[in-house]
């Protein structure tokens, strides 16, 4: 299996973190936020299509408020191979840092 | 929701609708608008704004990419299958496209005609403003006017701008050796800051500083001097003065109703006594200023002319005729716009029959899709598209016959032109509008074309399409049947219209007009020559090829002048105009015109010097029962009638024929010399008539016309039009049998099953070709009936602008008739009987 791009692994632990709040303005908002600058819709739908395209996220059209003027909110949940893909991130990032440093990545994410 | 208020910015909402339409899936849209009322509550609208277009044009690289990705995914499928439809029915495509073609470059062709007649003199930048000074009789207008009119109006009218004559005179002019025989234009100082014509070389505002000046086109530069610099040479003019070149312009363009080679003052040929007399024999032109309205200030100027001449001279009202329609619009008679008109009417239909096919033959077609729309419809396509697929696969097909068209026009040009004497050539710059209107017409035609399949196919149940149950409707055939009759109409109509006026134009070279043209050699005179005119004469009756020599002020084909004229009885004291020509003896015997009465002018009577004949016309007019010897007069000069020469048509059959008066006064020019010839040496007759012309005026440049090619120049235009109507008409019968060979293939492929089962239960294949006859032929049996009345309304209309007409036929609209029955039967029974005489085992052994 191909790694994750960072892109890819950032949106698959924001998905995981945001749960059932996981749709467009929010992941976008989150990413921004994580990555200190702003990610752009462009960005973050271009990643998403390829997401679904190998199987790590499924999406699931939701509800609609007014400031959406009518149109759905599409909602993305992890996968068992999303999951599966994160988990061997983690491991991989594990192993590189392991040798280098004591750096906790966990609280890192934590943040 | 205070905030909801404060909308997202709407360009940018717009453009993302847009660009979003096709993300499906993706709710970005959505996204941007719900995270802007959010940044409006914490921020404000105007950073929200700010974010929301900075995102939008941040995002833009990926919404592009996606639109183009699958718009780009989904043409490459449309395209394929295009392709492969257009494969698989080789034949129905190649009578698509290519009847579609015809008609289009038909339509183009036509079009670039009627631009050009629509163009003429319009090149002028002051065009509009430009007017033609007319004259009027009760009887008739002119373009010419008195030569001290324009001069008059320009002092005492400010409305008037600028001025000048236009007098267009053949002349000699000489440079060292070379001598010619030259179109002139007599104009004023004024011309050129009133018309437009670029300058090669010289000055436009100084160009006409001297008398003693010409300007010249650059054709007629390099004729005389070659490539040696032109201004500043001296020319011979008329034998008598020489002129200094000042200016060189580009030669005239070919949609200018002005055509001439040499410019130059009217003084030198007409002397200054002739340009301040108030009687008509120049052209001018005023131009007004831009603030003045044309028709009143016509009005205004309308008895100019008569202040100025006599109390008991005939009254003469001046006009303005706008330059713009010269060309269009004749003073007296039709108007040739009306072949403007007919034309693009006849444009019109051609690409009516073309796109009619082209929309018989996709619908048609597009019943066999059913399947390939219902499994589209079952993957996921919308409604939407499907429409899109198949407008987007006629419009397709339109531009491809768009481009074949274009080729087609490329190869046609040269002989159009020659056809219709005209230099058109098709230029993408100087075709532009014509270009984008033909593209908008391909597009369009390629829409209307697609609407009926798209919509109907677009409709089905994807369950029935797949069952095959939807394609059999009988709607489309009725829709079908529509179009057919339409377009046999208009085929119908055309045909009858292409007899009528293939039987005028026979009509007009068959009627006896009156009067002998043939072998008459008609030379235009000099002043030498009048002067020698006696001699010249007795010396050329020494030919005994030559059987009258005899001259008048005018052809007869041309006779314009007008005159007052009084005759003993009448009863009111106020002139009655008609035309006159002044003759020499023995022109009515040249031109082998009868006497209905009296006898002709005859050297025997002295006192015929002042006597009359007239024309039946005028005897109609006089109302005289026994008119020889009854006393008459032309102006102050009273004579006897001596005779009435039975009508004969001069002028063309348009008109009616007007009275004429003949008279013998001398003292007028003999404008024109008549030598009637045996048909046996013209050639040599023609070298002696030069000889013995030059032996009394060395100067004299011979030239001579033949009457009868004169007088089949009046009709020349017509006949012209009269054979590129006949041409279009045939490619238009053409192109609709090609949509009906085309449909009835179709038909006879869609019936094999039945024309199979009808002949294993017995049917004759007779029987069956005329079962799939009979129904295109009951079509075109309805479009004779509406076609019927339609061209008969029509061509009365046309004939009647003929004074001298045939008539309009019963057996015209018979003939039209069964040829429209006989090519649709044949170019059905190809196909029934192709289909008829199959095996039927073939046709159902998959079943």
């Amino acid at each position: 299996m191909k790694e994750l791009t960072k892109t890819e692994e950032i949106l698959l632990l924001s998905i995981w973190r945001l749960k059932d709040e996981a749709y467009g303005v929010k992941i976008r908002r989150h990413v921004s936020k994580v990555i200190k600058k702003q990610f752009t819709y462009g960005n973050l739908y271009s990643a998403l299509k390829q997401l679904v395209e190998k199987n790590y996220v499924d999406k699931r059209s939701g509800e609609t408020v007014p400031q959406r003027r009518g149109r759905r909110r599409f909602y993305y949940t992890l996968t068992s191979e999303g999951l599966e893909a994160l988990k061997e991130a983690q491991e991989l990032n594990r192993s590189l840092w392991a040798s280098i440093s004591r750096y906790a990545f966990k609280e890192n994410k934590n943040t | 929701m205070k905030t909801l208020r404060k909308k997202p910015p709407g360009l940018a909402s717009w453009l993302l609708k847009v660009l979003a339409s096709q993300d499906g899936p993706f709710p970005i849209h959505g996204d941007f608008d719900e995270e802007y009322y959010e940044i409006v509550r914490e921020k404000g609208s105007t950073a929200a704004r700010h974010w929301y277009w900075g995102h939008f044009l941040r995002s833009l690289p990926f919404l592009i990419k996606d639109t183009i990705y699958w718009r780009f995914v989904m043409f490459r499928n449309y395209l394929k299958i295009a392709l492969r439809h257009i494969k698989r029915y080789k034949g129905y495509s190649f009578i698509n496209v290519s009847g579609l073609a015809i008609g289009m470059a038909c339509c183009i062709l036509i079009l670039m005609w009627v631009q050009d007649e629509l163009s003429f003199d319009r090149f002028h930048e002051n065009a509009d403003d430009i007017y033609r000074l007319t004259t009027a009789t009760p009887l008739s207008v002119w373009s010419s006017s008195p030569w001290a009119l324009m001069p008059t109006l320009k002092e005492d009218f400010p409305e008037v701008n600028k001025g000048t004559w236009y007098g267009e005179w053949t002349c000699p002019v000489r440079y060292e050796e070379k001598a010619f025989s030259e179109r002139c234009a007599l104009v004023s100082s004024e011309f050129f800051e009133i018309f437009t014509f670029p300058f090669k070389d010289g000055d436009p505002k100084t160009a006409f500083a001297s008398l003693n000046s010409a300007v010249i086109t650059e054709r007629t530069a390099k004729k005389y001097f070659g490539e040696k610099d032109p201004i500043g040479r001296v020319i011979h003019f008329d034998n008598r003065v020489d002129l200094a070149v000042t200016g060189v312009i580009e030669n005239i363009p070919a949609n200018s109703s002005m055509q001439f080679d040499f410019l130059t003052h009217p003084i030198h040929l007409m002397g200054e006594r002739r340009l301040q007399t108030w009687s008509a024999d120049c052209a001018s032109y005023l131009l007004l200023h831009r603030d003045v309205n044309a028709d009143e200030f016509g009005l205004k100027i309308k008895d100019t002319i008569n202040k100025h001449r006599g109390e008991n001279m005939y009254k003469l009202y001046v006009g303005l005729q706008p330059l713009k329609k010269i060309h269009l619009f004749s003073l007296n008679g039709t108007d040739p716009v009306v072949y403007v008109y007919l034309f693009s009417a006849v444009a019109v239909i051609v690409l009516l029959i073309a796109g009619i096919n082209f929309v018989n033959l996709s619908t048609a077609r597009s019943s066999k899709r059913a399947k390939e729309v219902g499994m589209r419809k079952v993957i996921g396509a919308t409604r939407k598209d499907v429409l899109r697929q198949f407008f987007g696969e006629s419009v397709l097909l339109a531009v491809f016959a768009l481009v074949m068209a274009v080729l087609l026009v490329l190869l046609a040009l040269p002989a159009f032109n020659s056809l219709a004497e005209k230099q058109l050539n098709l230029n993408f710059t100087q075709n532009f509008e014509i270009m984008i209107g033909i593209l908008l017409i391909a597009v369009l035609t390629g829409v209307l074309s697609g609407i009926y399949p798209a919509l109907f196919l677009s409709s089905f149940q994807p369950v029935s399409a797949l069952k095959n149950t939807a394609a059999r409707g009988s709607k489309g055939g009725r829709f079908r049947k529509g179009l057919i009759v339409t377009q046999f109409t208009a085929s119908i109509v055309l045909i009858v219209s292409t007899t009528v006026v293939f039987k005028q134009m026979h009509f007009i070279r068959s009627t006896d007009l009156g009067f002998n043209r043939e072998q008459i050699v008609t030379v235009r005179t000099s002043r030498e020559l009048r002067r020698n005119y006696e001699a010249i004469k007795q010396e050329l009756l020494k030919d005994s090829r030559i059987q009258y020599v005899s001259a008048a002020s005018s052809v007869p084909l041309n006779v314009n002048n007008n005159n007052p004229v009084y005759w003993e009885g009448r009863a009111s004291e106020s002139p009655v105009q008609m035309n006159f020509a002044c003759v020499d003896y023995d022109y009515f015997e040249t031109f082998d015109m009868t006497m209905a009465h009296g006898r002709s002018f005859s050297e025997d009577f002295a006192t015929d010097r002042r006597n009359y004949i007239i024309n039946e016309a005028a005897l109609k007019l006089t109302g005289f029962q026994d008119p020889v010897g009854k006393m008459f007069s032309m102006g102050r000069n009273e004579g006897e009638l001596v005779g009435v020469v039975k009508d004969f048509h001069g002028t063309s059959l348009h008109s009616d024929i007007r009275p004429i008066v003949f008279c013998l006064y001398q003292n007028l020019p003999y404008f024109n010399m008549f030598v009637k010839t045996s048909s046996a040496g013209i050639p040599e007759t023609i070298a002696n008539i030069k000889k013995t012309i030059n032996k009394f005026d060395p100067d004299f440049i011979f030239s001579f016309s033949f009457l009868d090619e004169e007088f089949n120049r009046q009709y020349r235009n017509e006949e012209r039009l009269g054979q590129i109507f006949n041409y279009f008409t045939f490619l238009a019968i053409f192109v609709s049998c090609l949509g009906l060979f085309g449909l009835a293939s179709f038909t006879a492929e869609q019936k094999t099953k039945e024309i199979a089962v009808r002949k294993i239960l017995g049917a004759s294949v007779s029987k069956i070709v005329g079962m799939l006859s009979k129904e295109f032929l009951i079509l075109v049996g309805i479009a004779n009936v509406i076609a019927w009345p339609l061209a008969y309304v029509l061509m009365k209309k046309w004939i009647q602008s003929y004074s001298y007409h045939t008539h309009i036929g019963l057996w015209m609209f018979f003939g039209a008739g069964v040829i429209a029955l006989l090519i649709a039967l044949f170019t059905v029974s190809y196909q029934s009987i192709k289909a008829a005489s199959k095996n039927p085992v073939e046709s159902l052994k998959y079943e």
